[in-house]
């Protein structure tokens, strides 16, 4: 995620920098993006922001905490007075000016603010080390406490957050606890749920391995990532988000506490998340973006920065909590400017939702002009190719449809689609394949009495017995095939004879590269995770090249200290030929496809995985015949031969980085003289 | 017969403005998502909106008066001007209603401040043999000084010279000890007594509407040059200042569009000033001043309104402007009472040179930013000028004044501009590869498609018309990329398009990409001050570099390629020329002044055959057209209103384009704005999808295909025609929120707009305006 951070203030940079020349004015003072094929890009400005309030029809907001927005279009704050150090609970309506202000004489630091869908008012009041729940009038209905239970433990009763579901249980965020406390209606512990599970990491797994017990006691606690807030939708699904996760940082649990969405593109400085009208997530982070993703976990939207002066619109100094009402308004509290933000969604935004919720609702076809719609106003926008993909799909469109899902990436949809439309071309055509197969079968049959094929092939055999008579170079290429039959008297032949030439091996190699480059510019995008766009040629040749010559230098080197027979140009010229079957295998590869889609991915599995046995078993016989080692001697061969190549390569690096910083020295003294004078 | 009284009841209504009611009918559109009433009215109270005036009366407690001390030094018919020698400050009296505007505050209390508030003018110096630290906010009723004054016509020359200052509270309380001989210079040196020996001269003369204050630039003595050198003098800085709320009105920027902050208690919710360079960021001198606004100040004035159609002030920077900043403190900032808006004028700065590779490290060197006299012309407004229409009329007569602007030929509807986007590219296995968005023939396909609709008046341009595209191949030589048809199709296309429209070619000769042909490293890219090279690295980018060009550069290419545009008789839509300035280092240093020579050439050559993006004011007299106009402000919190200063300014005058509508994400409510700003639209368009602009430089423009776009064009064009075409040439007389979200533009031919923001319908003068629409009124109907 740290590359989206650096996109995110690149761009920030680039308006700062040139920003008269290209970029179009968005009336906001941050950009907005959405993602396309995994990259973050630009989008039309989705929420703008209206205001900064530290009052609310005169009522001071001290420094707010927590905010909610209920169903009747009611919004809780629960705020601090760091002065009187006392709480309240702010409750104002957005269809008039009615104010209300609850819990100022019992209420000490208020963090946490829910309410039931009944009306309800839960507070968790982390000062007070405890937990209330209001009815509408203000009452406390119920208290909640530090629970008595050993399963609770000795931790210290700070309920920071606080949630209830569509059953009645109670969740309270503990300061400092791992989970969330179920609590019943009547104050009764029930337990943790939905702790975070830790993700060791390699380094972590070594430490593990190798360290004594003292030592690791010291280095590091295997406890998992802190929950730093909590939300709940309207399915009563309990949705986490957690600081100093980049993986699985906003987590939807399902009854037994286990994550019910992917891997979510989030920043780590998760602070806050609040489920919008449609099942919107809506996250935001300590740094000032908000993140808004669709139900399934697809980020929509992100936007909005950091200004620690205070000075800027729609940008915030430490955010701490984010809240959403049913017409998408976004409601964020600053905890250090102490102020209530205010954002509105632009006809774009609307836009999404509106199509959005048809989506969701499954009413694909009539999502599509909706999608339709916003891909007029972005071409980018892949969830909208993907919802657009949908709607094709249920139309029975599946060639629209391929086209939409591979314009979004969406590889599984693209598989769908074009399994309906291979299907299609099968039915379609069969009696063509029918008529191939019927035809070469009775061909065949008739063969095996009259033998005639070989009048049709021999002209054939001839042909490139004479072309190779007359083109060295070829005949000498065309030795691959003879090598792969039968190794280790070819190699004999190359050895001894001088068979092969340096020429006509180097060609092969080419054929080799270009083959390759063909395969990755052309194999499926099914089954092709690599984007055409990101190759980079250089890149590619050293990918190809400087592994095989290492290899060859290598191999020589220890060959010649270890009794090997293999000149250099025996070891250059056997290793392309060893390598023959991986890179002959890539044209077929690249074939087949185009006509597979993901049921039948295990053709494509077992074929790369049959070329690359092939490949080593090759390069193993290559190296045992052009040394003329035994099986022990082979295998010391290679390993050795591949340390020194990484040997070679440390050398180089660090011969680079030397000569660098010489550079460096030499370039600094002579601008520091020339800047003196 | 109903006609007749229909226009009596208009000249009626239109007699009686100021007693204006306005009926709300409460049915919403159904276009218009409704929204809680809470943000709907917060929206519309946001500084994304005008709002409505407080036109109560300036308080006769609040005006400054004219005291014994101040002597009368030129008086006309409208204006008498006073000068307090004491604290070398001015004042101005207006004849007609008796209100006086004063360079200083009477008895400021502002802490740190209140020396710089006390005196007329002040100065910042730089310390050298205090690791050139700069002082700052000196005000010279602090400093021990000697005047000569001298009346010239209708006022006074001053010669100033500053002697010495307590730059500390001790050397203050020890300074009447130092006097009597008590305590040594040197002793009060430790303590931070400076000899400032510097001085210049300040002439203020009394004009018909106005005064103007002059500072020769040759006039500056710096007599210990090895000591201390004079590096900003602020000229005036409490004039037109306020306290608190008591004086009902507000401070203008030209910020973006224009922006207003009005007089209120704060609270003191403010930290920080507003603080902005005139004109943009200097890219060639990194120094410690920051901006967080995010336009320049294009325009070189500002201005405070004391009883809005009472009593205004507007400052119009006339010389030294390129190396001036603006300061705007509202009550609160710093701990001040006061409201305070004045320039600083910079002469010198001091930036950090380094002398490694990273650019880390270094020392602080000196540069020279400004050799340029200083002239500000303050007028006075009154009644119907005294506000910010008033404002932006009265620059837009000075500017006329100064024959920036040519007598337009009008015609029927509005123009619209469309960008075609022919060609970019992105990377490929070698090197790039080019993408195609829009052949020659589909622009011509395109062209007529609108010729046919009915749209008659255009400004077209053409984006990535050069050889190997759009991003990293400007500047470019006339060379059109062969792709997308033959020379002499492009020539063909060419001449076709001039039939209909204004045609340009978009290019930069001002920052260069890094594939652009014919640019020698050494020769072209400009070096800053700092002598590190002016280029920003992109390295995810197709093209990973854009530097500038040393303004000669760009001088040279620009004049070696007038005459192919000549010969196609194609005019030329420059990027970044006409926005841009900077100091540079090209064997010697020069400054920002220097750039804007070159430009002013570049431009000279260029008259009546460019259009510019964004142009700075002393772009105007150049440009046929203002491209990318800017429809909002900085959108800071201090900030109240949203005004089209700058639009009422350039109205009437040239034609003035919005940035591309395809990016609109803000719907029918920008169209109003539009309609509202007298701003025409824009598009960019091509014939192949967006889609195709995946990876490249320009992935910004994410949406461009002529298919989706081309109904909504001539939709959004005629919507915005049918308001816009009745006041073509016409400037704005008054502009007033009726209520917040309802504004009422009357034009000098009395025709009425009316542009309801509400998601109410609005009733005013007996017409109806839909919510989300404007409505036609005045003489529009006759």
């Amino acid at each position: 995620m740290k590359k989206i951070m650096i996109v995110l203030i690149l761009s920030l940079l680039v308006s700062l920098q040139f920003g008269f020349t290209a970029k179009a004015e968005s009336g906001v003072r941050y950009d907005t993006f959405t993602i396309s094929n995994g990259r973050f890009v630009p989008t039309q400005t989705a929420y703008v922001a209206l205001t900064n309030r530290s009052e609310v029809y005169g009522e001071s907001l001290d420094k707010p905490n927590d905010i909610f927005i209920d169903d009747l279009n009611y919004v809780y704050i629960v705020s601090t007075n760091n002065t009187t150090k006392t709480g309240k609970l702010i409750k104002f309506s957005l269809e008039n000016d009615e104010v209300t202000i609850f819990g100022q004489d019992y209420l000490v630091n208020p963090t946490g603010v829910f309410v039931d869908s009944n009306g309800f008012i839960y507070i968790a009041d982390r000062g007070g080390n405890k937990a209330y729940k209001l009815d509408q009038a203000g009452n406390i209905v119920q208290e909640f406490t530090k629970p008595d239970s050993p399963l609770f433990g000795d931790n210290f009763f700070q309920p920071k957050k606080i949630v209830s579901d569509n059953s009645d249980n109670v969740y309270i965020l503990n300061n400092g606890s791992r989970g969330l406390a179920q609590f019943t209606q009547n104050n009764e512990f029930l337990g943790y749920f939905g702790t975070n599970t830790t993700n060791p990491s390699l380094r972590t797994i070594l430490q593990f391995m190798f360290f004594t017990k003292e030592q690791r006691n010291n280095v590091y606690s295997l406890s998992p990532s802190e929950i730093s807030n909590v939300a709940i939708d309207d399915r009563g699904l309990i949705h986490t988000v957690t600081l100093g996760d980049e993986a699985t940082g906003v987590k939807r649990l399902n009854i037994n506490g286990e994550n019910l969405l992917g891997e979510v593109y989030n920043l780590p400085d998760l602070q806050d998340v609040y489920v919008g009208p449609i099942g919107n997530i809506f996250t935001i982070t300590q740094s000032g973006y908000i993140y808004e993703y669709d139900i399934e976990g697809n980020l929509l939207f992100a936007f909005g920065g950091k200004d620690e002066s205070n000075q800027i619109q729609g940008l915030f100094n430490v955010p701490s909590a984010v809240a959403v009402d049913s017409m998408h308004n976004l409601y964020v509290l600053d905890g250090a400017s102490f102020e209530l933000q205010i954002f509105t969604p632009t006809s774009f935004a609307n836009m999404v939702h509106n199509a959005l919720e048809l989506y969701q609702d499954g009413l694909y076809s009539e999502s599509k002009d909706p999608w339709l719609e916003v891909l007029k106003m972005n071409d980018m926008f892949d969830l909208a190719h993907k919802g657009l993909g949908n709607a094709y799909y249920s139309l029975g469109e599946y060639d629209l449809a391929m086209s939409e899902y591979q314009e979004a990436m969406d590889r599984d949809g693209y598989s769908d689609a074009f399994w309906e439309v291979r299907n299609a071309y099968l039915i379609d055509n069969v009696w063509i394949l029918l008529v191939f197969f019927f035809t070469f079968l009775v061909a065949y049959v008739i063969n095996l009495k009259l033998h005639y094929f070989k009048y049709v092939f021999a002209p054939v055999k001839r042909g490139i017995k004479f072309i190779r008579k007359k083109s060295k170079l070829l005949d000498e290429s065309l030795y691959v095939y003879s090598y792969l039959k039968n190794p280790s008297d070819t190699t004999y032949y190359i050895k001894r004879e001088n068979r092969v030439g340096y020429l006509s091996a180097t060609i092969l190699l080419l054929i080799y590269f270009v083959l390759y480059i063909i395969f990755i510019y052309n194999f499926n995008f099914l089954f092709n995770n690599r984007v055409v766009s990101d190759i980079n040629f250089l890149e590619e040749v050293t990918k190809i090249f400087l592994p095989f010559i290492l290899f060859v230098i290598a191999n020589y080197l220890i060959g010649s200290i270890r009794e090997g027979e293999g000149r250099f140009k025996d070891i250059y010229i056997t290793t392309i030929f060893a390598l023959a079957p991986y890179f002959l295998t890539l044209p077929i590869l690249t074939i087949l496809s185009h006509g597979l889609t993901y049921n039948e991915t295990f053709i494509i599995s077992l074929l790369q995985f049959l070329s690359i046995f092939v490949t080593v078993i090759y390069f193993f016989f290559m190296v045992k015949e052009t040394h003329f080692y035994n099986v022990k001697e082979t295998f010391a061969s290679i390993l050795i031969s591949f340390f020194t190549m990484a040997l070679m390569l440390l050398g180089t690096f660090i011969v680079y980085i030397l000569l660098n910083e010489l550079y460096k020295l030499i370039y600094d003294l002579i601008m520091e003289v020339y800047y003196r004078v | 017969m109903f006609k007749f009284l229909k226009k009596v009841m208009i000249i009626a209504s239109l007699s009686i403005a100021s007693i204006t009611t306005v009926t709300i009918i409460n049915s919403t559109d159904n276009d218009y998502r409704e929204q809680p009433s809470y943000i709907e009215s917060i929206k519309l109270d946001s500084s994304r909106f005008t709002q409505v005036d407080d036109l109560s009366l300036v308080k006769k407690e609040y005006y400054i008066e004219i005291e014994n001390s101040d002597e009368l030094v030129a008086e006309n018919d409208n204006l008498r001007l006073y000068y307090d020698e004491d604290i070398v400050s001015f004042k101005i009296e207006n004849k007609n209603n008796g209100y006086v505007f004063s360079t200083h505050i009477p008895k400021a209390s502002a802490g740190t401040y209140t020396s710089l508030l006390s005196s007329g003018i002040g100065i910042e110096y730089i310390q050298l043999d205090r690791g050139m630290s700069i002082v700052e906010n000196v005000g010279i009723s602090d400093i021990a000084f000697t005047q000569e004054i001298e009346k010239i016509n209708n006022g006074v020359n001053i010669s100033l010279n500053l002697g010495g200052f307590c730059s500390t509270r001790i050397c203050k309380n020890l300074y009447p000890g130092y006097l009597e001989g008590e305590y040594t210079l040197e002793e009060m040196q430790n303590r931070g007594f400076i000899e400032l020996k510097l001085g210049f001269d300040l002439q203020v003369t009394l004009q018909d509407d106005g005064i103007k204050a002059h500072i020769p630039f040759e006039s500056i003595k710096e007599e210990q040059p090895d000591l201390v050198l004079l590096s900003s003098i602020i000229v005036f800085p409490g004039l037109g200042a306020t306290k608190m709320d008591e004086i009902p009105g507000y401070m203008m920027l030209p910020d973006g569009a224009g922006a207003l902050v009005r007089y209120e208690d704060n609270q003191g919710r403010y930290r920080a000033p507003y603080r902005a360079q005139f004109y943009g960021l200097n890219y060639g001198l990194t120094d410690n001043f920051q901006t967080i606004s995010n336009y320049p100040l294009s325009m070189p004035i500002f201005g405070v309104v004391h009883g809005v159609n009472q009593n205004g002030l507007l400052g119009i920077i006339e010389e030294g402007d390129y190396a001036s900043r603006l300061f705007m403190f509202v009550n609160g900032v710093y701990n001040l009472n006061y409201n305070l808006i004045f320039p600083k004028f910079d002469f010198k700065k001091t930036y950090l040179q380094s002398f490694s590779i990273d650019g880390n490290g270094g020392d602080d060197r000196l540069v020279d930013v400004s050799n340029e006299d200083v002239t500000v012309l303050y007028k006075i407004l009154d009644d119907d000028y005294a506000n910010y229409v008033g404002m932006g009329n009265t620059y837009k007569k000075y500017l006329d004044g100064l024959d920036t602007f040519e007598n337009l030929e009008y015609s029927e509807d509005i123009p619209i501009q469309i960008n075609y986007l022919m060609s970019d590219s992105k990377k490929s296995l070698l090197g790039s590869s080019s993408i195609e968005m829009s052949t020659v023939d589909d622009i011509d396909f395109m062209h007529s498609y609108f010729l046919d609709q009915g749209i008659e008046n255009f400004f077209v341009s053409l984006m990535g018309w050069n050889e190997g595209g759009y991003s990293g191949h400007l500047p470019s030589k006339v060379d059109f990329e062969n792709s997308l048809g033959s020379n002499s199709k492009f020539i063909d296309m060419i001449r076709y398009l001039q039939e209909t429209s204004d045609i340009s070619l978009i290019n930069n000769y001002v920052i260069s990409g890094s594939d652009a042909g014919g640019i020698q490293d050494r020769r072209d890219i400009a070096k800053a001050v700092d002598r590190f090279r002016i280029t920003f690295e992109c390295p995810d980018c197709v093209y990973q570099n854009r530097s500038a060009l040393y303004p000669e550069s760009s001088y040279n290419f620009a004049m070696k390629h007038f005459e192919d545009y000549q010969e196609l008789g194609v005019n030329v839509l420059f990027e970044s020329l006409g926005n841009t300035i900077f100091s540079y280092y090209d064997e010697g240093y020069f400054t920002q002044v220097d750039s804007i020579k070159y430009y002013l050439e570049i431009m000279e050559l260029y008259d009546n055959l460019a259009n510019y993006e964004y142009p700075n004011s002393y772009t105007y007299k150049y440009t046929n057209a203002f491209m990318k106009t800017p429809m909002f402000n900085s959108q800071l919190n201090l900030f109240d209103d949203l005004v089209p200063l700058l639009q009422i300014v350039l109205m009437s005058e040239m034609p003035m384009f919005s940035n591309y509508l395809n990016f609109n994400s803000y719907g029918k409510e920008f169209l109003l704005q539009l309609v509202d700003f007298n701003v025409y639209p824009a598009y960019v368009l091509s014939m192949n999808e967006a889609s195709n602009l995946k990876n490249t430089d320009i992935e910004h423009i994410y949406t461009s295909q002529f298919d989706l776009w081309k109904e909504t064009v001539v939709e959004e064009y005629e919507y915005i025609n049918n308001a816009l075409k009745l006041v073509i040439g016409e400037s704005l007389v008054s502009r007033v929120t009726l209520i917040p979200g309802l504004v009422k533009n009357t034009y000098s031919n009395g025709v009425i707009i009316y542009i309801n923001y509400t998601s109410k319908t609005q009733v005013v003068d007996d017409v109806t305006i839909e919510s989300l629409s404007y409505a036609l009124g005045g003489d529009a109907n006759v």
